[in-house]
Order: C-alpha cells, then sequence, then structure tokens
C-alpha cells in the first residue's frame, strides 16, 4: 500500500511540476504547481509528517499559491508566454549539480551500506503536531522568535515597496 | 497539555542577548514612533535609531570589557564567544555611521515620497539580523538569519526607488536571492541527511564518525557555498552586487558593502571552520579538509573573484559602480584567508573586515555628501571637486589610499596579513596573483583621486565652495581617523581578532 | 518493492531539477519565484525524509521554518513585482534590458 501511494503520489507531484515548467500561460502554471504541492502533503503523509501534510496543504497549496494566483490576476496583462527558450544561458550548468548530487549521495550510500531503508519502529507520536510543538516552542524558540520578525519585516516590506505617489495607509 | 511540559531552556541565558533584544526592541519602538508620527516625522524614528544602537554599542562593549568567556543561548542554537563580540561591534559601527550619515543624505532625505523613516528601523534590523548570523550555530538559525538579513535587504533595495533601473536590480535581487538559498537549502538537507544533526557541532560529529563519501561532501559544500557566496557577491553570484549598488541609494549601497558581506563572511567562518576544521582534536580534521580539496577550491574562487572585481572596475565611469566592482575584488582578498582554514587565517579575515569597513563606508559616504551637492556619480563630474572641498576631498584620498593597500595606511595592514597566511602554507601564486590585483587596483583608484585633484572643471562650471555638514564631517571623520592610524597602530586590533578566533577553536 | 529513503531522495532530486529548469527557462518572472517555490518544497520532502530516516523531527521544524521563509519570499518578489509591472507594464525577464546585460 506504500509502495502505490508513493508511486502515485510522487509521479503525479513531479508531473505537476513538470507541468508549471512547459506551460506557457502563467495561470495555468500556478494551478499545476498547486497540483504538485497537494501531491507533496501525500509525500509527508507517507514520511509520518501529517502535521507537515496539512501545514503544506494549508500554507503552501493555500495561502502561498493563492497569493500568486491573486498577482497574476491582478496584472492579468501579459500572463502568456511566446516560447519557451533559455533566459540566461550562463546558468544552465546549475542545473546538473542536484542531480548529481543525489545521484552520487546514493552511489556512496549503495556502495557502502546498500539502500537505505526507512527505521521500522518510530514513536508513536512521531511528526504529529503535539511532538513539532514540543520542539519548536522548546528547543527551538529563539527560532520561532526569529521568524516572526522576518514576517514582520516581509508586511512592512510589502507595504513600504507597494507605495505610490500616494501615501501609506497610515500616512 | 500543561505549559511546563514544554521543554523550555533557560531563560536566564538571555541576558547575554542584550544588544540583539535592545535592537529588536528598537526597530518596535521606531516603527511606532513612525505610526505615531504619521510618517511625517522622520525626526522619531532617527532619534530612537540611533539611542538604540549606541545602547546596544554599550552592552556590546560591555560584554568585550567582561572578559570573553563563550555562552550558548537557549541550547544551542545561539553562541556568544569572541567572534560574535567582535562583529557585534562592527556592526553596530557600520549601522550607526550609516543611519547618522544618512540624516543629511539628499538621496534618503530630500524626497518626496515619505519614506525616510523606514530606512532607519530598517537598518536597525538589519544589524540586528547580522548579529544573529554571526551568532548561529544551528542550520536552522544560519538559515533564518541569512534570509533576514536577505529579506531586509531586498526591502531596502526595492523601496526608494531612484529610477526604473533600481526597481528592475532589486527585482533581480530578490529572484535570484530566493533561487540562490534554494540551493543552499538544498545543501543543508544533505548535510542534515548524511549527519542526523542540526547543529555545528553535532554535524562535526558526524562528519568524523560516518564514513563520509567524499564527493557527496563536496557537492553538498558547493550548494552550500552557492548560497553563502551571493550573499557576499563572490564570483560567480556577484552579479546583482553593481546593479543593486547603483540602482539603490548610496547609503544603502553603502550598508549593502559593508554588512551582509562581513556577516556572510562571519557566518562562513563560523560554519566551515566548525564543521570542518576545529574540534579537540585538529589532526582529525585534515582528512575532511582533504577529502573535497577545499584549499584548491578556496584560492579557485578567491583568485577568480578578486581578479574579475579588478578587471571589470578599470573600465567603470561611473564612481558608485566603480566601488561596487572594487567591493568584489575585496571579497577576493579576504577569501584568500579562507583557504587553509588556519586560524591566522581567518583572524586575518576579521581583521581585514575591520579595515574594510572602515575604510569602504568612508570611501561610499563621500560619495554621498558629494552627491548633495553635484547630484552625480560620473567621475567626470568630480573635475576639480577636491578643491571646493578640500576636506573631503583630504578624507577620500585616505579611503581610496587604503582600500588600494599602500603603507602607512590601514588597508596594507589588512592585506599585509591576508598575504602572510597564505604565504606562511606556501601558496605563492594566489599571493603574487593578489599583489598584481592590488597594482591594478591603484589605477582605478588614483583616477578618482586625479579626477578630484588633478582635473581642471569645465569652462564655466561652478566652483564655490560646498558646505558639508557638520555630522557628515564628524562621522567621516571617525572612519577616517582609524583608517589612517590603523595603518601603524594596529597592535590592538590584531590581538582582537587574534582572542576572538583563538576562543573558537578552544571554546566549545 | 519497499519504498526506501533513496527512493524519497531521488523523487526530491528531479522536482528540484525541474524547478531549476523551469527558473532557466522560463522568462515570466512570476513563473521564475512559482519554480522557486517548487524548489523549495522539494527541499522539504529531504528533510522529511531524514526526519523519518533519523527518527528525530528536527526538520519537521525546519520545514515549517521554509512554509515561513518561502512566504515572507513570495511577498516581497511579488510586492516588487506588481510595482515594475506598473511602470514598464511586463513580467518578461528579457524586456528588463538593464538586468540582462
Amino acid at each position: 500500500m506504500e509502495g502505490f501511494l508513493f508511486w502515485f503520489c510522487g509521479i503525479l507531484m513531479f508531473l505537476g511540476g513538470l507541468m508549471m515548467v512547459v506551460q506557457r500561460s502563467a495561470v495555468v502554471s500556478a494551478v499545476w504547481l498547486v497540483f504538485s504541492f497537494l501531491c507533496t502533503a501525500g509525500i509527508f503523509a507517507l514520511l509520518s509528517a501529517p502535521f507537515l501534510a496539512v501545514m503544506q496543504v494549508l500554507v503552501y497549496a493555500g495561502a502561498i499559491m493563492v497569493l500568486f494566483l491573486y498577482v497574476i490576476m491582478m496584472l492579468h496583462g501579459p500572463v502568456l508566454e511566446d516560447e519557451l527558450i533559455p533566459s540566461n544561458k550562463a546558468l544552465w550548468p546549475l542545473i546538473a549539480i542536484p542531480p548529481a548530487a543525489v545521484v552520487i549521495l546514493l552511489v556512496g550510500w549503495v556502495k557502502g551500506e546498500g539502500l537505505r531503508t526507512m527505521p521500522d519502529s518510530i514513536a508513536a507520536d512521531f511528526g504529529t503536531a503535539e511532538h513539532v510543538a514540543q520542539l519548536l516552542l522548546g528547543r527551538y524558540l529563539l527560532a520561532f522568535e526569529l521568524i516572526s520578525i522576518v514576517l514582520l519585516v516581509a508586511i512592512i516590506g510589502a507595504l513600504a515597496i507597494g507605495q505610490r505617489e500616494r501615501k501609506l495607509p497610515w500616512k | 497539555m500543561e505549559l511546563l511540559n514544554l521543554n523550555i531552556p533557560s531563560w536566564s541565558d538571555l541576558a547575554y542577548w542584550r544588544p540583539e533584544a535592545i535592537l529588536c526592541g528598537t526597530f518596535l519602538a521606531a516603527l511606532l514612533g513612525d505610526l505615531i508620527g504619521r510618517g511625517r516625522r522622520p525626526a522619531i524614528s532617527f532619534v530612537i535609531s540611533v539611542f538604540g544602537l549606541i545602547t546596544a554599542g554599550a552592552y556590546s562593549v560591555a560584554a568585550v570589557l567582561h572578559g570573553g568567556a563563550a555562552h550558548t543561548i537557549m541550547g544551542d542554537l545561539i553562541i556568544v564567544d569572541g567572534m560574535a563580540a567582535f562583529f557585534r561591534l562592527l556592526f553596530i559601527l557600520a549601522g550607526l555611521a550609516t543611519v547618522l550619515f544618512s540624516w543629511t543624505a539628499e538621496e534618503i532625505m530630500g524626497r518626496k515620497r515619505e519614506n525616510k523613516a523606514e530606512f532607519f528601523y530598517l537598518t536597525v534590523l538589519m544589524t540586528a539580523a547580522m548579529m544573529v548570523m554571526a551568532e548561529a550555530r544551528d542550520l536552522l538559525m544560519l538559515f533564518l538569519s541569512m534570509e533576514a538579513v536577505g529579506l531586509v535587504s531586498y526591502v531596502m533595495a526595492g523601496y526608494m526607488r531612484t529610477s526604473l533601473r533600481s526597481t528592475e536590480a532589486s527585482l533581480k535581487y530578490v529572484i535570484f536571492g530566493a533561487v540562490s538559498s534554494g540551493i543552499m537549502l538544498y545543501g543543508l538537507s544533505l548535510l542534515y541527511g548524511m549527519t542526523g544533526a542540526m547543529t555545528f557541532d553535532g554535524i562535526r560529529a558526524g562528519l568524523l564518525a560516518g564514513e563520509v563519501n567524499g564527493l557527496s561532501l563536496l557537492i553538498t559544500v558547493i550548494l552550500i557555498l552557492a548560497g553563502m557566496s551571493y550573499k557576499i557577491a563572490a564570483v560567480p553570484f556577484h552579479f546583482w552586487c553593481p546593479d543593486v549598488y547603483e540602482g539603490a541609494p548610496t547609503p544603502v549601497a553603502a550598508i549593502f558593502s559593508v554588512g551582509p558581506k562581513a556577516a556572510g563572511f562571519a557566518l562562513m567562518i563560523r560554519f566551515f571552520y566548525t564543521t570542518l576544521a576545529a574540534g579537540a582534536d585538529p589532526s582529525a580534521s585534515a582528512p575532511l579538509i582533504e577529502l573535497i580539496n577545499w584549499p584548491l577550491l578556496m584560492a579557485v574562487i578567491a583568485a577568480v573573484t578578486m581578479t574579475y572585481g579588478n578587471l571589470v572596475a578599470l573600465r567603470q565611469l561611473n564612481v558608485k559602480r566603480m566601488l561596487a566592482y572594487s567591493s568584489i575584488s575585496h571579497v577576493g582578498y579576504l577569501l584568500m584567508g579562507f583557504v587553509l582554514l588556519t586560524d591566522a587565517g581567518l583572524a586575518a579575515i576579521l581583521f581585514y573586515l575591520a579595515v574594510y569597513t572602515l575604510m569602504n563606508l568612508g570611501a561610499f559616504f563621500v560619495v554621498v555628501a558629494l552627491n548633495n551637492h553635484i547630484k552625480s556619480e560620473e567621475l567626470d563630474d568630480y573635475a576639480g571637486i577636491g578643491f571646493r572641498a578640500p576636506w573631503l576631498g583630504t578624507m577620500m584620498v585616505i579611503f581610496l589610499a587604503s582600500l588600494t593597500g599602500v603603507p602607512p595606511f590601514a588597508g596594507f595592514a589588512g592585506k599585509f596579513y591576508v598575504f602572510t597566511a597564505v604565504m606562511d602554507r606556501q601558496w605563492f601564486w594566489l599571493a603574487i596573483l593578489a599583489a598584481l590585483n592590488s597594482v591594478v587596483g591603484l589605477y582605478y583608484y588614483f583616477r578618482v583621486v586625479k579626477a578630484m585633484f588633478l582635473t581642471r572643471p569645465a569652462e564655466g562650471a561652478d566652483t564655490t565652495p560646498l558646505k558639508i555638514h557638520w555630522l557628515q564631517y564628524t562621522v567621516l571623520a571617525v572612519l577616517a581617523v582609524p583608517t589612517l592610524v590603523l595603518g601603524f597602530w594596529f597592535g590592538p586590533l590584531k590581538v582582537l581578532a587574534d582572542q576572538a578566533i583563538g576562543l573558537l577553536s578552544t571554546g566549545m | 518493492m519497499e519504498i526506501t529513503l533513496s527512493h524519497y531522495l531521488l523523487l526530491a532530486g528531479a522536482v528540484f531539477t525541474t524547478g531549476m529548469v523551469g527558473f532557466v527557462i522560463r522568462r515570466n518572472a512570476i513563473v521564475m519565484l512559482m519554480c522557486v517555490e517548487l524548489m523549495l518544497s522539494s527541499t522539504n520532502i529531504v528533510f522529511a525524509a531524514f526526519s523519518r530516516f533519523h527518527g528525530n523531527a528536527d526538520g519537521h521544524v525546519f520545514v515549517l521554518m521554509n512554509f515561513a521563509v518561502a512566504a515572507a519570499e513570495a511577498a516581497i518578489g511579488l510586492a516588487i513585482l506588481v510595482e515594475i509591472f506598473r511602470r514598464r507594464r511586463t513580467v518578461n525577464v528579457d524586456d528588463f534590458k538593464t538586468l540582462m546585460e
């Protein structure tokens, strides 16, 4: 069952990403990306990360992609590209690095101890909201505070960037 | 579940984190002040920011004077040690100088659009985030603090729009910044996978314990370096630098050219030194560095960065753009200290960073001061300006001579330490290349001096003396005097840098 | 067939590469930002997979933070993009002649 779900979610996730890249229309691309993110949530669920799966749907597929779609709709101008050609050829070599990293990592491991299987036993509450919250508000409390600052900067920054000749809401 | 069940580490550690806490509070207070003043009273934010920076600076100095024992804060995420204290002082100096100088900078204050106050409190927040970068000891804090600094930079580059070009530059900055942090994140995730740990110490233990595949470690390191190189603007991730500096108001470019770069170096020092080089048993670390051929990797990056920056700077006719490329070449010199990950090399980086902060901020500030009057950064418009503002011209000569690295200025001492650190380990080709690059630098830095003092202004040009605000003179003097003095009396700063790195290797 | 850690890593690598390719071949700045989101999302899978593998939930915390950072980056990036569109009437990076020397 796990195998079927992995192949199902994994292939659809990859397909979603691929379709996003090859679609000429930005709107269609965004919808494919939402689809891909929903499948990612499935992968998270398979990885004993129920909390992440829920957050993936709510935050990523929900909030962030809605923001993207909203902006695309707001600009409602040239959302269609004529053809897909490399925008910056100097970046092409970078593409080779991620797959090389994965392949080399895997080859190194397989030579060492064979394919790494996931450990069978795992704590019953692994990856639940309670488990993650224990870490988030315990050991990583400082990081939690830092991210609040990051989000505050994003809010203020978006307001400051968006101000036009007319004034800010509070000015 | 009760709140007590949460495994919150000791709160009392936070006392060591006062400067950062004060700066965050200052940010919020200045933001509120801006709201209360309805955006029409930037003085409120300015005063709060200056006051907060001075207070945080006082606490940082006190922390240095009270001895440099290392303290971790709230578990393992953050460490306050000698190096953190060193960088705290550096960042507060840069932040304070920028805020004070911008008060009279027309590029910030003389705009119709009401965007003055944001600059002050964003600078304060950037200072705080940079301090966290210098203190991070955990992959999560490393990533978050880099993102915090990055986001503040994107906003600062983007919201003060001087021209269409500047907006486009900020878009480029954001998009490529996002992709480079994504690449770095991929490297971090692989590193976490290889070792199963998030803290730098845990990663090191994991790397030493397991039989790590050299090639996979190399690729992971390259992925992580990609993100960090973007922050410090090393080739090949430098392309944003000249455009963003040119597009942004000069005070913003000034803080960009020293702050995030120094913070990036602090992060790199702590990260690579702790994971690859340091530890209780130094002999055990040699295989790790050899495994990925670290010295050659860094030497090539350093050589390419400094040569590229210098050669392109030669062709620039815009002073701001020239300074941008020169800052790229200085990143190359700084990276030389990384080649061997030795204590001497890293201490040389710290020393050079301190000197670089002084002289580069100074050079940018002179551009700001001139821009107030002549509204231009083109070299041609600088003709004869040295006679209209003799003191300003003299200080520019000091900063540029120091950037070139001629004795007896501080830049020479900085370069001297970096070069000796490299030559100690027989990397002669790198040292020779760097020396040749310094000679190239002589040409384009002195072209500015020539324009200011040796070129006649065009017929009918304005030759009245320039009135420079006293605050600007004060800040410039505070930067210029150490630039001059550190050239021959560099002992104390060297001791401070050595101590900072020494603690890094023995402590924790 | 058992699903091993390697399966997850290969999947994440493939998706990451897709995002990277998209970033390079697309010229619409909005879509370029979306490709970055795809890359970040694939990194999250790596973290979650290793988290399961090592049996510690540190990776989960990292993924959560990543959500927030991705949101913040998207907000800032899109804000700048809207600002550019307002002046240039385009979001095609090839039209930004000043950008791509």
